[in-house]
């Protein structure tokens, strides 16, 4: 008997030691990553979606007329989709900023070198939205460089 | 009694019905299943290691399904899903391996091998009633130490806690990473031509932190479990419907079970079998004897008894 409760107790010490282990884990691992920036595969951090949406942009194209005024195109018209769902998916989202003027030479290819093309657009970060263009006119000459970038 | 005690008491000396951890057992199989199954089986490599490794993953799995061996075999399919996470996903790159989801999973499982989860719907149990009944003794209890299973309640807290941490700066209350993940999952629209679009990202991201902040302290308390745990499971289903997280919206759903108390569980389970119904109590005269006889169990005197309330029925069976 004297054995049995031993090993009982010896059970239980196990237990705590164990769960406060695990506890300091739990609570340890989130800490050091989110906190304090560590780096290990060993610790998990619990940042869901953080790495996701990133780079896709919100776009608005207008022609620039001459008295100033703004007129608002929608690419999927000028580009001759019915509906939206029928545009391939590198014009439904726009990516960086190649992906933006990729879609923009084509609407300017569209509308014809007479219509003045402008875009303004915002890029998504890990600290929001941040301005990428803004009253850009489209040139596919000077534009090239920008679409080797990523 | 001291603080310490309480908090070793919650925590090391919660003893109760293993249905919990039972259901909880075979759903996470199921969830494993549906994460892994199709990716394990040989024909993606013909290499002996790899074919070993597979078969490991489905007899562990197996076994942990159908409760043989069951804490052993919840240990050994912690063992697989940490090595998928931590060799093929982290080591080898599989960034789909590597996510937040098969760690949850990993873990769950690595917790809920601490508890008796074989005690109930189980091999383990249907083995053990029959050693019972062998050597005539009464049916062993479907009753155990749970401490795994309050382990699996603070790692959810956790989980809760860390994500809302990771959202508390001005990106994400001020409605951009919501709108950037609209923009990425639902492309086509210009959303932000719509004027409500942005103040309602906004009041949306602000109720999501408030509701994981929320959900980490409140399961714990009975109110937080009437009240959060229905709003809790349906923003997993919104996350779920909305960004696709594989298995983490369901896996969350399933291991609330640590939050509830297992003997509510047992009678919940008791009453939707209808054990608990007066018609099938062993002494209801309506019912025949030799019915109970064969169970083992001997009917008592048809007595005039008074309608008891439901806590006066709480005495597991």
């Amino acid at each position: 008997m004297p054995h049995r409760a031993l090993l009982l107790r010896l059970k239980e010490h196990t237990r705590t030691v164990a769960f406060v282990v695990f506890v300091l884990l739990m609570v340890g691992g989130p800490f050091y990553k989110q906190v304090l920036g560590g780096e290990t595969i060993l610790l998990r951090e619990w940042t869901m979606y953080s790495g996701l949406g990133l780079r896709v942009c919100d776009v608005a194209f207008y022609i620039q007329e001459a008295d100033g005024h703004r007129m608002p195109v929608d690419r999927y018209e000028v580009l001759g989709y019915a509906a939206v769902q029928e545009a391939p998916i590198e014009v439904r989202r726009l990516e960086g900023a190649a992906g933006v003027l990729a879609v923009a030479h084509k609407m300017q290819e569209a509308l014809g070198d007479d219509k003045d093309l402008r875009v303004d657009a915002r890029i998504a970060t890990p600290v929001g939205w941040v301005p990428l263009f803004e009253g850009k006119a489209v040139d596919a000459a000077s534009d090239a460089e920008n679409r080797r970038q990523p | 009694m001291t603080l310490a005690n309480q908090i070793t008491g919650w925590a090391l000396r919660y003893e109760g019905s293993t249905r919990a951890a039972g259901l909880m057992r075979i759903g996470l199989v199921l969830l494993i299943w549906g994460r892994f199954a199709g990716s394990m089986l040989p024909k993606h490599d013909l290499h002996l290691p790899w074919i070993l490794f597979g078969m490991t993953f489905f007899v562990a799995t197996g076994l942990m399904l159908v409760g043989l061996w069951s804490r052993l075999s919840s240990l050994l399919v912690s063992g697989v899903v940490f090595t998928n996470y931590f060799y093929f996903g982290h080591y080898l790159g599989n960034a789909y391996w590597a996510g937040h989801h098969v760690y949850l999973l990993a873990i769950a499982c690595f917790f809920l091998a601490l508890t008796p989860c074989g005690k109930s719907y189980s091999l383990d149990r249907w083995r053990a009633l029959h050693r019972a009944e062998r050597r005539g003794q009464p049916a062993p209890k479907e009753w155990g130490n749970l401490w795994g299973m309050r382990l699996i309640a603070f790692q959810l807290s956790m989980v809760y806690f860390w994500a809302a941490f990771s959202k508390a700066n001005p990106a994400f209350l001020s409605g951009d990473r919501l709108q950037q993940l609209i923009y990425a999952n639902f492309p086509g629209p210009d959303y932000s031509q719509f004027f409500l679009f942005e103040p309602l990202t906004m009041v949306a991201a602000i109720g999501v932190v408030i509701l994981q902040l929320a959900l980490a302290f409140g399961l714990h308390f009975p109110w937080g479990r009437k009240y959060l745990m229905p709003l809790g499971i349906v923003m997993h289903l919104a996350f779920y419907v909305l960004l696709y997280a594989f298995t983490f919206s369901l896996t969350m759903i399933l291991l609330y079970l640590a939050f509830i108390p297992a003997g509510t569980v047992h009678r919940v389970l008791n009453q939707m079998q209808g054990v608990s119904m007066p018609e099938a109590r062993p002494d209801n005269p309506l019912l025949s004897k030799s019915r109970f006889m064969e169970a083992g169990v001997q009917p008592a005197a048809p007595t005039k008894r008074k309608a008891a309330p439901l806590a006066g029925r709480t005495a597991l069976r």
